[in-house]
């Protein structure tokens, strides 16, 4: 192979995985595996006291049994993805599939945005619920504290990557948040008719959107979109023009998510009313009325 | 018994490879966070594998197919904001600067010429020159047939030829 290509590739292998990165998924990896291993124990032991001794205590039964046991376990949290507030496996879905699949995000911005996949999960159950009149029973006290923990998480992503100098990636977050506030409290407003959630919802959906203007105000002078500005040399009379071209670029870079919201928002309704599409009985599917609007 | 067995098996296996795999999605994802994530997920749904009791005979191919696996979805994931791309193309400023500041991040370079490759010429490389796999061991990753991984990467290695000429 030639020279050149060769310090190509010596210079890729020099890439290396920080010792705190390196340890931290270990750390996390060591949780995950101790984790699924108590698991199989616990099922194990269980079944252990049922049987004689000496018929179980074949070897050749336990990876058998290790295996069932991994079966039982997955069929269990598969089961409960479905259920609702009130069933019997719903504190499976939110305190077992749920916190065993948040510890797999490692990032700020992957915590984020699976923090707002649950709002969304609780979004349609609220929805659900309202569709088949029992969300009176299960709001208060559960589902509104469930909620409000999950976007108070979300958010604090977001204010700690703004305070990173990761704008960029911080307006984007509260974008998705945004979009999934606004679709989710659209639906409501059609089908909550006792307004139990709406107006909590409602709130959130200023919050988030005040939240976006600060941030686009931070966006439309920021020098380099997502990092913090270095210094770098240039002459003084060609720093006013090229800050003048950064904001330009800003400003359709703004104008450019604020079409990309609407499109979302598009993408994610016509998705939660195919889902919801088997639990409506009366009311029609939802239809986006402000599109266009910020 | 077996259980710890297993598990410290695995603990030297992530010593060994995770330095690779993440490497290796490094340099097909670009982005360190990601890569980071990617890795993690790897050695996370291997370990699921293993207490599945699935029959894994080498450990290191089995984990680079997973990875890129992986890899896969999170390129599927992409694909469905168009509007990114066109956020891209209209950034020009923004993002060259952006990447001027990271050249200095070690292999920055290394990325950049990799990164013109078309996406199945660049998979096979950097299997085989940077993650150091036999075309065997690729083959059995991409579930393609070794003939067709070796002309690829002989392909690959002369488009790369063509680009560090060019520059």
């Amino acid at each position: 192979m030639d020279k050149e290509l060769k310090d190509i590739i010596n210079k890729a292998k020099e890439v290396r995985l920080s010792a705190e990165d390196k340890a931290q998924v270990r750390e996390n990896l060591v949780t995950f595996m101790n984790k699924e291993v108590e698991g199989v124990r616990n099922e194990e032991l269980v079944r252990h006291s049922n049987w004689h001794p000496k018929i179980w205590f074949s070897f050749a039964r336990v990876p058998a049994m290790a295996v069932l046991s991994v079966f039982l376990v997955t069929g269990v949290s598969f089961a409960a993805e479905g259920s609702l507030p009130g069933d019997t496996l719903y504190p499976v879905k939110v305190n077992f599939n749920e916190e065993f699949q948040s510890l797999i995000a490692f990032s700020p911005e992957s915590k984020a945005r699976f923090e707002i996949k649950r709002a969304e999960r609780r979004l349609e159950e609220v929805e659900r619920l309202a569709l088949h009149n029992k969300l009176e029973t299960h709001w208060k006290g559960n589902l509104e504290v469930r909620l409000e923990k999950q976007i108070e998480r979300a958010s604090k992503h977001v204010a700690m990557l703004e305070e990173k100098g990761e704008l960029r990636k911080a307006a984007l977050i509260n974008d998705r948040l945004e979009v999934v506030l606004s679709v989710h409290g659209q639906i409501l407003t059609d089908i909550d008719t006792k307004k139990i959630a709406t107006k909590k919802i409602e709130d959130r959906i200023r919050k988030v959107a005040a939240r976006r203007q600060a941030l686009e105000k931070k966006l439309l002078t920021a020098k380099v979109i997502d990092q913090l500005p270095r210094e770098k040399k240039i002459a003084p009379e060609a720093i006013n023009k090229q800050h003048l071209k950064q904001r330009k670029y800003n400003k359709a870079y703004i104008k450019l998510q604020q079409a990309k919201r609407a499109t979302d928002k598009r993408i994610l309704l016509k998705k939660v009313n195919q889902r919801l599409k088997s639990f409506r009985l009366k009311t029609k599917p939802t239809k986006l009325k402000d599109s266009v609007s910020r | 018994m077996q259980q710890l067995d297993k598990s410290q098996q695995f603990l030297a296996d992530y010593e060994s490879f995770s330095e690779a795999i993440f490497r290796h999605c490094f340099f097909r994802v670009s982005d360190r966070e990601k890569a980071r994530d990617l890795m993690q997920d790897t050695f996370v749904k291997a370990w699921q594998q293993v207490t599945a009791g699935a029959d894994i005979k080498n450990m290191r191919a089995f984990l680079y197919r997973v990875a890129n696996n992986l890899i896969i979805d999170e390129y599927r994931k992409k694909k469905t904001y168009s509007l990114d791309q066109m956020q891209e193309a209209g950034f020009e400023l923004a993002s060259q600067d952006h990447l001027k500041i990271e050249k200095i991040v070690e292999g920055r370079e290394a990325l950049e010429m990799l990164e013109q490759l078309d996406d199945k010429y660049k998979e096979v490389i950097i299997m085989r020159y940077i993650d150091d796999l036999s075309p065997q061991e690729i083959a059995e990753v991409v579930g393609e047939s070794e003939n067709l991984v070796s002309v690829r990467i002989h392909r690959g290695l002369v488009r790369l030829r063509e680009l560090v000429n060019k520059v």
